[in-house]
């Protein structure tokens, strides 16, 4: 193997996005920037959906904790006047608690089941959140006012920031024991366990870490909208994007999901514009044709073409 | 004191008693064997050791601890290891990796990732496996997912270690060489349970034998004792004919 | 009404609205036991079913209840073409990839649904939408009565087609063990094609008397998987012969939620997810030997 020139190659191409994304606001219309935090929302949600399936935690709770995170920030910002910051710091709380909770309850679960289980949890979040008006604000949703008074430029760089702790968090996951542990969890929890694995406290760490962050893109996506309702918050939308972003661009790797959402991101915005419900056709076809021809995503595509090379 | 010493374990599923006031004891340094007809308790007894399923009653006092009810993770980390009947590798991690795993998270304190991957290097040089250690599972043949088995076990850093058939299917030389390397492991103090059908097997390597039907022990002795004992051969002829428990 | 008229109302009600929700969760659970694949898309073959129903009413005023036979053939076509092209493909490939296989399914059909049908509500009026039935202070409707008793009778036949054929021994053998079924000479590929194609089929006639007793709605179909999942999971994933009880369970105590917990009415849904949740988590299991 060449490994060194393939090194310098993937350093100088991350070194080149890493410039490009702290220059893009500056450089961009007010559209094209709004286009791009999103995207960068959306990263943030796929690499932390894609972090709980390393462990085999096929979620569907992922809108769940998206839609708790915009509730629980929004309502403390409302109900209890709590300066920002705060309300973050309370939305990743709640959605710890939630976590943990929802975690330790479907320990015995895997695969399909744990899928099953999730995908019930967001839907009962859902009905709660419609059936409290007189907290939720029901089918009309909440408002509050816009991050940084609207500011893009701010919102840009508190939403990138986020995503590179997370992209940090995922890199040393990646690169640590705990991506040997994830990996034997993901082809047998008991075999890992004879092994010396502390299955469980794995599996709720990082089914934690996940919900934290998928409840910070859910806080973050409330405050720069300004508004949200049930429907939205807790949406197949959401929680098609977040799994299939990752599905998309590769599992089980850092920059599978964030291609997978950049791009998909890109399309969504594209078709919106052209056909409604477009996007969510595109979606579709691409979990079916992603699944049954190119299981790896764009990177098993870019592995095969020797695309570093 | 015994080194592992197991009293009225029992274990039924749906009803159906698999293991049923089940006692024996192992001294350390011993290698001990369990034959037995077909669903006669064996591998539970085995997932009952390593703690993948709760016992319904008993107990099983290893180096004089109590482990009962310890996790599976905790007792590897006491020094419980053992293989599976089945072949079971981490299909997505090479050969080295898999083992790797092993070295990592059992008994070795906090390895680093470089040396837990020498450290499974040498285990897998002692099974044989040392020209495949970037090979996927996939590529491997069938003896040779047996040693990875093993050698994952082995990575562990075991002081029992508990072989669930590992001989099955193996050629007679690659026999030799297990046995052989098992001798071995014994030399270096670790205890060893094997599961085995292979009766030359047991019959050369073991010091003692327990003989399990109907989920209890019928039989215990040497291999020309138990040879030799009219229940263990009733238990063996009897099979599938639905006779009266031996025991 | 007095307190006892108000439950009996409420517990027919509920028994009533149990035949739809047998219709659709029957097909999962063939799926589910036989082929062995949660298809999240199954409600929506119900949405499909029951826009077909009012596109034939309205185009040639064909009467739902006449229409079932070809819904039903046409759906079971349906039902092997998706299997052929989608379903067999993925069968080896791990549980991740059936449930995201399904669920792309399930989000292409819906979202095609909306581009071509639109989001609006769609009825259709057949003469007995609207006849209501009294009997000694109780009262229904006529299309969910047909509903029930369809359900009762297409289950009954279902069982006995499974008890009583060589074709549903097939079936029943395959569902145990598939590769002892292939050891005695059925070939289990041919049982699954068959299987979900059924299962499509069953959920086609579950879409026609949608298009009677409701309306027909591009999203109205991720609401009956999750009910069928309830329905599906109570039973014991996979079991065929338990669906009719626990779609009874859920119909009935559905519509006594919605009657007596005050707005109740959108409370009811939370109950089967809760339901889902805590049928998986507590069930016992059985343990496999390694």
């Amino acid at each position: 193997m060449k490994a060194k020139p393939k090194g310098i190659l993937v350093k100088s191409a991350l070194l080149f996005v890493l410039l490009a994304a702290v220059f893009f606001p500056f450089l961009s219309g007010e559209y094209y920037l709004h286009v791009a935090i999103q995207a960068l929302m959306f990263a943030v949600l796929a690499l932390s959906w894609d972090m709980a399936a390393r462990a085999e935690l096929v979620s569907f709770a992922h809108a769940g904790f998206f839609g708790l995170g915009a509730y629980v920030s929004a309502l403390s910002f409302l109900k209890l006047g709590l300066p920002l910051p705060l309300c973050f710091l309370a939305a990743v709380l709640v959605a710890a608690g939630a976590a943990l909770v929802l975690g330790y309850l479907t320990l015995p679960l895997t695969g399909i089941h744990f899928a099953i289980a999730t995908l019930a949890f967001t839907q009962t979040l859902q009905v709660v959140a419609l059936r409290l008006p007189g907290l939720t604000g029901g089918a009309m949703g909440i408002t509050v006012p816009s991050l940084f008074g609207g500011a893009r430029l701010f919102s840009y760089f508190l939403i990138f920031a986020l995503l590179l702790v997370l992209t940090g968090i995922s890199l040393y996951l990646e690169r640590s024991p705990f991506r040997l542990a994830f990996t034997a969890m993901r082809t047998s929890e008991r075999v890992a366990a004879v092994l010396g694995v502390n299955v469980v406290r794995y599996r709720l760490l990082v089914f934690l870490v996940s919900a934290i962050f998928a409840a910070l893109a859910g806080a973050f996506y409330v405050h720069y909208t300004s508004t949200t309702i049930p429907y939205e918050a807790f949406s197949l939308h959401i929680g098609v994007a977040s799994l299939v972003m990752p599905v998309f661009g590769g599992l089980y790797s850092t920059a599978g999901p964030l291609l997978g959402a950049v791009v998909l991101y890109g399309e969504e915005e594209f078709l919106r514009t052209a056909i409604s419900y477009g996007y969510m056709v595109v979606y579709g076809l691409i979990l079916i044709v992603v699944i049954l021809f190119m299981p790896q995503g764009i990177l098993g595509v870019m592995r095969r073409w020797n695309f570093w090379k | 004191m015994e080194f592992l010493e197991v009293r009225g374990l029992k274990k039924t599923f749906d009803g159906v008693v698999a293991v049923a006031d089940l006692h024996f004891t192992v001294q350390k340094g011993e290698i001990l064997a369990i034959i037995g007809p077909n669903g006669a308790g064996k591998s539970t007894t085995f997932n009952l050791l390593s703690g993948l399923f709760p016992p319904d009653a008993g107990e099983i006092r290893f180096a004089g601890r109590e482990i009962a009810g310890a996790k599976p993770h905790e007792r590897c980390l006491l020094g419980i290891g053992r293989t599976f009947q089945v072949c079971q590798p981490f299909q997505e991690l090479s050969v080295l990796e898999n083992v790797a795993t092993a070295y990592l998270f059992g008994r070795h304190p906090r390895p680093s990732l470089v040396r837990a991957r020498e450290g499974a290097a040498e285990v897998l040089a002692r099974v044989g496996l040392a020209a495949k250690l970037n090979l996927f599972p996939a590529q491997l043949t069938a003896p040779d997912l047996k040693m990875l088995e093993l050698a994952r076990a082995l990575a562990t850093g075991p002081r029992l270690l508990l072989l669930d058939e590992v001989m099955a299917g193996l050629l007679p030389q690659e026999c030799i060489r297990v046995m052989n390397l098992v001798r071995e492991i014994r030399e270096e103090g670790v205890t060893v349970i094997l599961v085995e059908h292979v009766m030359k097997v047991v019959r050369e390597l073991a010091e003692r034998v327990i003989v399990m039907d109907y989920g209890q022990k019928i039989a215990e002795g040497t291999y020309a004792e138990i040879a030799a004992d009219p229940r263990v051969i009733t238990a063996y002829l009897g099979q599938g004919e639905g006779t009266e428990n031996a025991g | 009404m007095s307190e006892w008229l108000l439950f009996g109302q409420a517990l027919l009600n509920g028994i009533l609205k149990s035949g739809l929700y047998a219709l659709a969760a029957t097909g999962m659970a063939l799926a589910f036991g036989v082929v062995r694949i949660l298809n999240l898309a199954h409600g929506d073959f119900l949405m499909l079913a029951a826009y077909f129903a009012i596109f034939l009413f309205s185009r040639f005023g064909c009467d739902p209840l006449a229409a079932i036979p070809v819904a039903f053939l046409l759906f079971f076509a349906l039902g092997a073409v998706l299997y052929r092209g989608t379903i067999k493909p993925v069968l080896r490939a791990g549980e991740l990839n059936q449930l995201l296989l399904t669920f792309g399914l399930s989000v292409l059909i819906q979202n095609l649904a909306l581009i071509f049908f639109g989001g609006n509500v769609k009825t259709i009026f057949v003469s007995y939408k609207t006849i209501t039935i009294s009997l000694g202070g109780l009262s229904f409707g006529a299309g969910r009565l047909l509903t029930f008793l369809l359900a009762v009778v297409l289950l009954l036949a279902l069982y006995l087609v499974l008890q009583r054929t060589r074709f549903g021994r097939a079936i029943r053998a395959v569902s145990q063990d598939p590769e002892g079924a292939a050891l005695i000479g059925i070939a289990p590929e041919k049982i699954n094609l068959y299987a979900f194609g059924l299962a499509t089929g069953f959920a086609a006639v579950g879409g026609m008397m949608l298009s009677v007793i409701l309306y027909a709605e591009p999203l109205i179909g991720l609401g009956f998987t999750m009910k069928s999942l309830a329905v599906v999971v109570v039973a014991g994933l996979g079991n065929i012969y338990g669906v009719f009880w626990a779609s009874l369970l859920l119909g009935v105590a559905e519509s006594l939620v919605s009657t007596f917990v005050p707005e109740g009415t959108g409370w009811a849904e939370a109950i089967f997810f809760l339901l889902i949740f805590f049928a998986l988590i507590f069930k016992p299991r059985g343990v496999r030997e390694a």
